[in-house]
C-alpha cells in the first residue's frame, strides 16, 4: 500500500546551493563574454555608482543537436480553442522594434541584479581605457585620511601589536642594563596622516543634433553613451559637471529632462552649437581650470562642416576630447554607407582630441566607448587622416 | 476536519483508483518545503551528480513560481517504489487532489513499457552516482568532471534506442564501484563487431570510446541513463499530464469531500486547466483529448489505452474531425496589421489543426546515429531527421563528441556536405 513518511533529505543540507553557486560563478564569466551586449542594455541612470541594477544575460546552454529553425519574418501559425468563426480576431500583440513578436520567446535572457560600481569595473578593466592626466586647478584640498601614522597614544582597539613589539625590541637593545619588561612606554597606536592634494575637476558638454529624425532608439543611445562616459569621468575627477546642449541651425543651453526629450524640425548646423560652447566655455569652464570633454550626438548630414572645422582647428588643443558619435550604421571599412561630410572634416583634426565614432544599435555602444576613449584611438585617427590625403 | 494529510486518504485513493481498473505503483508520500521540491525538480530526482545546469533549472523553475507564471505544487519520481513529493505549504484539499493526480502519474509509471527501465529503483542509482561524481570530483579535480559532464550532456537526447552492444558490465549500477569496468582496447575490437549503426550514441561512446579513463565511462553511463528517463519523460508529456488530470478528475468525483474542499478543488483544477484563445496549453489538451475518449467509448478504455500512447500516437490517433470540433480547436494565423500582429483564425479543416498541434507539441530529439567507426578511429554519425540540422550547434555538439570520443568525428547529412568537429584537444592523456 502506498505510505505518507516523513521527508529525509539525501544529504545533511542543501546539494543544489552547490550547484547554484556554480552557476552563478559561471554567469559572472559568461556577463565578462557579453559585456558590449550588457553595456548597450544597462538601464542608463545618471545617478552615482553604488546602485544595483538588473542585467540581461543571455541563458547558458549546452550544445546540443537540434533543427534548424527558419527565420522568420512573418511568425508562424498555432493553434487556439473556444467558440468562433473564420476571420475572428483572436489575439492582438504589439510589434517589437525588430517587428516581430513581443516576448522572449524561449526565455533565453536570464537577468541578474549586479553592483553599478562591480559592472563598471568589468566594463572600464574590459576596455583598458588609459588613466587620465588630470590638469590641476590650483586649488588644493585635503585628502581622504590614511593610516600610516603611529602614535604613543590612542584608544585600546587602534593598539598595533606589531609597532609595539618593534618599540619594545628597539628599547631592549638599547638597553644598558639588559632585559626590559613590556611597558606602556612601548605602545604604539595606529593613527592617521592627511595631505593636501591639488583639486581636478571636469567639465562635460554634452551637444545633441534635434534636428532630424531622432527616434526613441537613438535617444536610448544617446543616453546609454553618455551615461558611461560621465561615469568614466567621475572615476578619475573628483567633481563632474555636466552642460547640456541642443542645436539645429541654431543652439542653445538645456536642462537635462529637455536634452533627452527635446524633438524639433529643420536642418543640421553643428558650428552653430560648437561655437556657442567654445565661446560661453571661455568664461565659465577656462582651460586653465577645467579638464574639459565634448561629446557630440547627431544623425544627420551637416550643411557646413567647414564652419565647424575652422570653429575647432584652434580650439581642440584646448579640450580632453571632442567627440563626434554619429548615430548611423558604422561605414563598413568604406563599402556601404559613405562618411559623413561632417564625421570626414572632423577627421582632419588632431585626434586625440577630436575622434569620431558611429553607432546604429544597442551592441555598438560599447565599441563606441572604446573609440571614444580607448587607447589605440590615435592610430585610427591617424589612419583616417593618412586616408583623407 | 483534520488539519494533515492522513495514510487513509491516500489508501482510500489507490482502492478506488484499483476498483477502476488501473495499478498504481507503490508510492511513498512525502510533505517537503517548496524549496526543495523546486530543487528536487529541477534535478529530475531527489539527488544527481553535481552540475551547474540544475542550477540554471532551480533558477529558472523558482522564477517561475515565484512570479506565479506555473505553481509545481508536486513531483512524482518513477522508482521502486515511486516518490510523491507534495508542497506542505498548500492547502489540504490541494494536498487531497494531488494524491489523486499522483495516482493517475504512478499507474502510468507502473503500465507504460516506456517506464519500465525508470522502475528500477532509479532514485538510488543517481544518489549512488552522486556520491561517486563527487569521489571523481576529489580524485580528478572538479573541473575536469565538469567537462565530462558538459560533454556527456550535450549527446544526452541521443540515447535513442537500449545498446545493441553485448559487452556492458552485469553490475547493477549500485554496486559498480566494487567493479573494475572492462575497458575495451582499440585492439581488442573490430569494427565490424560493433552493433551498428545505433541511436545509442552516448552509450556508444561511453562502452567504446578509445580514451576514456573507467571514471569518465562511468560519468557518461550516468548521463545516459537520465537521458533515458527523460526522454521517456520527453515522449509522454502530454499523456501523462492529461491523464493523470482526467484521473484525479475521475477519482475525486467518488471521493468523500467536505463542501469547502470540493471549493478549493475546483478552483485548483480551473488553475491546472488554464487557456487562452491563442494558445492550447498542451495538459489541458490532454485532459480534454482523454474527456472525449471517456465520453466516446467510456472511462474503462481510458484506462487500457493510456499506457500504449506516446504523445505523437495519442494526438495522431485521438484529433480527428469529431474531436477537434468537440474541443473548439482552431488554428490560426498572423496578421500585418501596423504596429501589431493579429491572430485571425483559419477557415482550415481539422487535418491542419492537427499537424500543427503535432509539430508544435510533440517534443522529439532529432534522429543522430552512429553509422560506423573508421579504420583511423574517426567515429561517423549521421543525421538521420528530415529538418536539416542547426548547423553552429551541431558543430559545437560534435566538438564534445570529439572530447569524449578522443578522435576525429564526422557528422554525415542527406544534404550539403558532412560537418567535422574541430581536432580535439586530448588532454588526459597527460594523465598517467
Amino acid at each position: 500500500m502506498p505510505r505518507l513518511v516523513p521527508y529525509q533529505p539525501p544529504l545533511p543540507g542543501q546539494p543544489i546551493e552547490r550547484d547554484r553557486a556554480r552557476h552563478e560563478e559561471k554567469l559572472a564569466e559568461a556577463i565578462r563574454e557579453q559585456l558590449p551586449s550588457v553595456v548597450g542594455q544597462t538601464p542608463v541612470l545618471t545617478a552615482p555608482g553604488g546602485r544595483q541594477v538588473v542585467v540581461g544575460v543571455k541563458m547558458l546552454q549546452l550544445p546540443q543537436f537540434r533543427r534548424r529553425r527558419d527565420v522568420r519574418a512573418h511568425p508562424g501559425p498555432g493553434v487556439g480553442t473556444g467558440p468562433g468563426k473564420p476571420g475572428d480576431v483572436v489575439a492582438q500583440v504589439p510589434k517589437t522594434d525588430a517587428g516581430d513578436l513581443a516576448g522572449d520567446a524561449d526565455g533565453s535572457t536570464i537577468e541578474i541584479l549586479i553592483d553599478m560600481d562591480t559592472l563598471q569595473d568589468l566594463v572600464f578593466d574590459d576596455l583598458k581605457l588609459p588613466r587620465l592626466t588630470p590638469t590641476a586647478t590650483g586649488r588644493m584640498e585635503e585628502d581622504a585620511p590614511r593610516w600610516t601614522s603611529r602614535r604613543d597614544r590612542g584608544p585600546a582597539q587602534r593598539l598595533d601589536r606589531t609597532a609595539t613589539m618593534r618599540a619594545h625590541l628597539r628599547r631592549q637593545v638599547m638597553s644598558p642594563s639588559g632585559p626590559v619588561p613590556l611597558s606602556s612606554l612601548d605602545l604604539k597606536y595606529r593613527s592617521w596622516r592627511t595631505r593636501e592634494r591639488p583639486i581636478t575637476q571636469a567639465v562635460v558638454g554634452l551637444i545633441r543634433d534635434i534636428s532630424g529624425s531622432m527616434d526613441r532608439e537613438k535617444v536610448y543611445l544617446t543616453h546609454s553613451l553618455s551615461w558611461w562616459v560621465v561615469s568614466w569621468l567621475r572615476r578619475q575627477y573628483r567633481e563632474v559637471a555636466l552642460d547640456f546642449w541642443v542645436h539645429h541651425t541654431q543652439a542653445w543651453r538645456v536642462d537635462e529632462p529637455t536634452f533627452f526629450a527635446h524633438r524639433s524640425g529643420g536642418g543640421t548646423v553643428a558650428a552653430a552649437a560648437y561655437e556657442a560652447l567654445l565661446e560661453s566655455w571661455e568664461h565659465e569652464f577656462p582651460a586653465s581650470a577645467y579638464n574639459r570633454y565634448v561629446l557630440h550626438f547627431t544623425d544627420g548630414d551637416d550643411a557646413s562642416p567647414d564652419a565647424a572645422f575652422r570653429a575647432l582647428e584652434s580650439a581642440s588643443a584646448n579640450f580632453q576630447l571632442w567627440g563626434l558619435a554619429e548615430l548611423r550604421p558604422p561605414e563598413a571599412g568604406g563599402l556601404g554607407m559613405r562618411a559623413s561630410r561632417l564625421s570626414t572634416a572632423l577627421r582632419a583634426l588632431p585626434s586625440p582630441p577630436v575622434r569620431v565614432a558611429s553607432m546604429a544599435s544597442r551592441d555598438d555602444v560599447y565599441e563606441t566607448l572604446h573609440t571614444l576613449l580607448g587607447e589605440g584611438a590615435e592610430e585610427r585617427g591617424e589612419s583616417a587622416r593618412a586616408r583623407l590625403d | 476536519m483534520e488539519s494533515q494529510l492522513a495514510q487513509d486518504w491516500i489508501e482510500e485513493v489507490w482502492t478506488l483508483a484499483r476498483a477502476s481498473g488501473m495499478d498504481p505503483a507503490e508510492t511513498d508520500f512525502a510533505l517537503v518545503p517548496g524549496e526543495t521540491l523546486w530543487a528536487m525538480a529541477s534535478y529530475g530526482w531527489p539527488h544527481a551528480p553535481a552540475h551547474w545546469t540544475f542550477g540554471r533549472d532551480y533558477w529558472r523553475i523558482r522564477r517561475q513560481n515565484m512570479t506565479g507564471v506555473s505553481r509545481l505544487v508536486e513531483l512524482v519520481v518513477p522508482g521502486d517504489p515511486c516518490l510523491a513529493y507534495i508542497d506542505e505549504a498548500s492547502p489540504l484539499a490541494d494536498q487531497k487532489l494531488v494524491v489523486c493526480h499522483v495516482a493517475g502519474h504512478v499507474d502510468l509509471f507502473r503500465r507504460h513499457p516506456l517506464f519500465q527501465e525508470s522502475l528500477r529503483d532509479m532514485p538510488r542509482t543517481f544518489w549512488s552516482a552522486a556520491e561517486r561524481a563527487s569521489t571523481y570530483a576529489d580524485e580528478h579535480g572538479a573541473e575536469a568532471v565538469e567537462g565530462v559532464m558538459d560533454a556527456a550532456l550535450s549527446l544526452q537526447a541521443q540515447v535513442g534506442e537500449p545498446p545493441a552492444d553485448a559487452a556492458r558490465d552485469d553490475a547493477s549500477p549500485d554496486f559498480r564501484d566494487l567493479f573494475i569496468p572492462k575497458t575495451p582496447g582499440p585492439a581488442r575490437e573490430r569494427p565490424s563487431r560493433w552493433a551498428l549503426p545505433t541511436a545509442d550514441v552516448l552509450g556508444f561512446i561511453a562502452a567504446h570510446a578509445p580514451l576514456l579513463e573507467p571514471w569518465e565511462r562511468d560519468l557518461c553511463e550516468v548521463v545516459r541513463l537520465a537521458g533515458l528517463a527523460r526522454r521517456a519523460t520527453r515522449l509522454t508529456k502530454i499523456v501523462h499530464e492529461g491523464y493523470a488530470s482526467w484521473a484525479h478528475h475521475h477519482l475525486l468525483d467518488a471521493m468523500p469531500l467536505s463542501g469547502q474542499e470540493r471549493i478549493v478543488s475546483a478552483r485548483s483544477r480551473a488553475l491546472i486547466g488554464w487557456e487562452s484563445p491563442a494558445m492550447v496549453n498542451p495538459y489541458d489538451l490532454g485532459y480534454r483529448l482523454f474527456r472525449f475518449m471517456e465520453e466516446q467509448e467510456g472511462a474503462p478504455a481510458v484506462v487500457a489505452s493510456a499506457p500504449t500512447l506516446t504523445d505523437g500516437e495519442f494526438l495522431g490517433r485521438w484529433l480527428t474531425e469529431e474531436s477537434v470540433d468537440a474541443l473548439q480547436l482552431y488554428r490560426y494565423h498572423w496578421v500585418d496589421a501596423g504596429r501589431h500582429w493579429r491572430a485571425t483564425r483559419d477557415g482550415g479543416d481539422w487535418r491542419a489543426v492537427r499537424d500543427e498541434l503535432v509539430d508544435a507539441m510533440v517534443e522529439e530529439p532529432p534522429h543522430v546515429a552512429v553509422e560506423a567507426v573508421e579504420p583511423d578511429y574517426t567515429l561517423v554519425l549521421r543525421w538521420d531527421d528530415p529538418a536539416p540540422p542547426d548547423e553552429p550547434w551541431a558543430k559545437l555538439t560534435l566538438d564534445a563528441t570529439a572530447r569524449l570520443w578522443g578522435g576525429g568525428v564526422r557528422l554525415e547529412r542527406e544534404r550539403g556536405p558532412a560537418l567535422i568537429a574541430d581536432k580535439p584537444v586530448v588532454t588526459r592523456r597527460a594523465h598517467v
